[in-house]
């Protein structure tokens, strides 16, 4: 049985800590995890310190408001962190990535991996490079996220339940949008193609566009938006409205304003109620 | 905007009930007993449009060999001068010059996946402009150039911010 | 190694990989209509299932829903997602044969008050259970209204386009439907 190894190592301040297994702190800010290898598992817990679970061969140092892990771990076998469910993770470098429980910021840059995020953060900012391969479900970020933006070259991209603002850019991407309520939404892809299912908020704005591929948004009958939909070389399709290569239309006051393009695939426009209810969340994400 | 304003008592309730409920048994057996048979094949004009690929495809890797034989040694990116220059082409030239520099210290699978991308993104771009000469006021089209130049930019800068070895 | 685990986002990835399915289903390929089927069929059992609240009259229901899917389909351009365009037809389905229904027997009238809506509460302890059989318990015209407007999305003037009555009628049977499911459910 893996044992928690947890040496709580009270720090003065400013004071590094010495190279250790693994290590606790007080409340740190801001945690960085740097270059771990193999896959990551990151849960966020209640406590205000940093431990590693199992034989991880990790190093972990800092001033106790900034808790740096540092990689080396290499093989299948998983390095699991626990780190502070509030504060600021910066998680630079290494392989795919697992994390749960966390409610504060979370920032994921140069991952060659999967990456997934479930919980109910501030802001979640991931970027990969590699590691697509056509692989599935590169980037999946899962719950009610004030702020998620997420820049990937290519694999696919799911982003489900979230609350605010969305930033989704790729290359040859697929992007995946379910169960949203957005106040700003910004979907870009060359070559893959864009699904948002979910809620535009009064006076907000979402903005989906493909070079190559289609572009499918599927938004409540009811809603209340100026909508503006093209594909100059493609199709375009909405039950909101009559036929055209461009369209441009109002439904409701128009409140909020939908821009959806794509060079040359299709774009439409589907009414589905209950758009921003996710019927295949889990219990815990909390999206209804 | 809804004509009607949703019941807030019983609301939850309904927006939790499932939008999906199974048979209780595979009704398949008898619906597929029930359809007429319908024509099959495939259409008359597909063998001569999968022809017309061939030929096209067969063209395009001829074109490319003789540009690039040897991929190994192939640079990073190109920039193409049929390109229309935008704001940040200059951050771009300093950023492909960096990764040029850089490539030796880039794993093979990153510079795969930049080449990949970068090949799909200069595609779009040139298909964008020859649409953009054809109707230059086309709002619509120059929104999707600036997209896919802005995702030129973004995909450079991530590659340049990637650890080296 | 083949995986078979479901993928994130598959269930958002469905419309966009139907496409293929239909144009399959469209050139005769009973296999892909099929497929198809499977998709689909919940949604629309549920649709039945609910406006008739009878669960032998949705079973048949659900077939020919399909059946007239599948002799229709040769229309279908693509202008909206499938599943939208199976669900209104399936909308109308169910209404053409709740309209027979009503000419059938003329003593089920939009009047009808429920009298079994009481006991549904304590037939069973889940409140969604409650309101399903809160529903199902409801006078068909009501019932037909509170599903097409509070669960499916639909507009009075849509539903009275729909159902051929008017649309202050339709009004009057919502909030007809909604009091009797409140008193139902003890809310």
């Amino acid at each position: 049985m893996r044992i928690l190894l947890v040496v709580a190592v009270l720090l003065a301040v400013g004071n590094p800590v010495a190279g250790g297994n693994s290590l606790a702190a007080q409340r740190p800010s801001v945690v960085r995890l740097v270059n771990i290898a193999g896959p990551l598992v990151l849960n966020g817990w209640d406590r205000d310190s940093v431990a590693v679970r199992g034989a991880a061969r990790l190093t972990v140092s800092g001033p106790r408001d900034a808790i740096r892990v540092d990689g080396g771990q290499a093989g299948n076998d998983a390095a699991e962190v626990f780190v502070p469910r509030h504060a600021r993770i910066e998680v630079r470098g290494g392989g795919s990535l697992d994390a749960t429980g966390l409610d504060g910021e979370l920032e994921v840059s140069a991952a060659t991996g999967r990456v997934r995020v479930e919980g109910a953060l501030r802001r979640v900012v991931v970027e990969t490079f590699g590691g697509g391969g056509g692989a599935v479900g590169n980037v999946e970020i899962v719950g009610p996220h004030a702020s998620v933006e997420v820049r990937t070259p290519d694999g696919t991209v799911v982003v489900r339940g979230v609350r605010g603002e969305l930033l989704v850019t790729t290359t040859s991407g697929e992007i995946l949008v379910g169960a949203a309520r957005v106040r700003r939404a910004r979907l870009e892809s060359v070559s893959g193609a864009v699904s948002f299912k979910g809620v535009v908020e009064r006076a907000g704005t979402l903005e989906a566009q493909s070079h190559a591929g289609d572009v499918e948004l599927r938004v409540p009958p009811d809603v209340a938006a100026t909508f503006e939909l093209a594909a100059p070389s493609g199709t375009v399709g909405s039950e909101f409205g009559d036929g055209g290569a461009t369209r441009r239309f109002t439904t409701g006051d128009g409140g909020a304003s939908i821009v959806a393009r794509s060079f040359k695939g299709r774009v439409s426009v589907v009414k589905q109620p209950g758009a921003d209810v996710d019927l295949n969340a889990s219990g815990a994400a909390g999206i209804r | 905007m809804s004509d009607e304003p949703r019941d807030p008592s019983l609301d939850p309730l309904v927006r939790a009930l499932p939008t999906s409920i199974e048979p209780p048994r595979d009704l398949w057996p008898d619906i597929e007993r029930r359809l007429t048979p319908r024509r099959r094949g495939l259409p008359r004009w597909l063998p001569l449009a999968a022809a017309l690929v061939l030929l096209l495809l067969g063209g395009a890797v001829l074109r490319r060999l003789a540009r690039d034989p040897m991929p190994g040694a192939a640079p990073v990116a190109s920039v193409d001068p049929t390109i229309p220059v935008d704001p940040s082409a200059g951050a771009e030239r300093a950023l492909l010059a960096s990764l040029e520099r850089d490539a030796g210290s880039l794993s093979p699978e990153t510079i795969a996946t930049l080449r990949r991308n970068l090949a799909i993104i200069d595609s779009a771009l040139a298909e964008s402009r020859r649409a953009l000469a054809a109707d230059p006021g086309n709002g619509d089209v120059q929104a999707l150039l600036r997209l896919v130049q802005r995702q030129r930019t973004t995909l450079l800068q991530q590659a340049a911010r990637l650890p080296r070895t | 190694m083949v995986d078979d685990a479901p993928s994130p986002g598959d269930d958002l990835r469905v419309d966009a990989g139907q496409s293929e399915l239909v144009r399959r289903a469209q050139s005769g390929d009973t296999d892909a209509f099929g497929r198809l089927y499977r998709l689909h069929a919940g949604r629309v059992y549920a649709l039945c299932l609910r406006i008739e609240g009878d669960a032998a009259r949705a079973d048949e229901l659900t077939q020919d829903v399909f059946v007239r899917a599948w002799e229709r389909l040769a229309g279908f351009r693509g202008e909206s997602a499938f599943g939208t365009w199976l669900h209104r037809l399936a909308v109308n389905v169910v209404l053409a044969d709740r309209r027979a229904a009503w000419r059938r027997d003329r003593r089920v009238t939009l009047d009808e008050e429920p009298v079994a809506l009481a006991s549904a509460r304590a037939e069973d302890p889940g409140l969604a259970l409650d309101l399903e059989a809160a529903i199902a318990g409801l006078p068909p015209g009501a019932r037909t209204v509170f599903v097409l407007h509070d669960m499916e999305g639909y507009q009075h003037a849509e539903i009275a386009t729909m159902t051929g009555i008017a649309e202050g009628t339709s009004k009057a049977q919502l909030f007809r439907a909604r009091r009797l499911l409140r008193e139902a459910l003890g809310r």
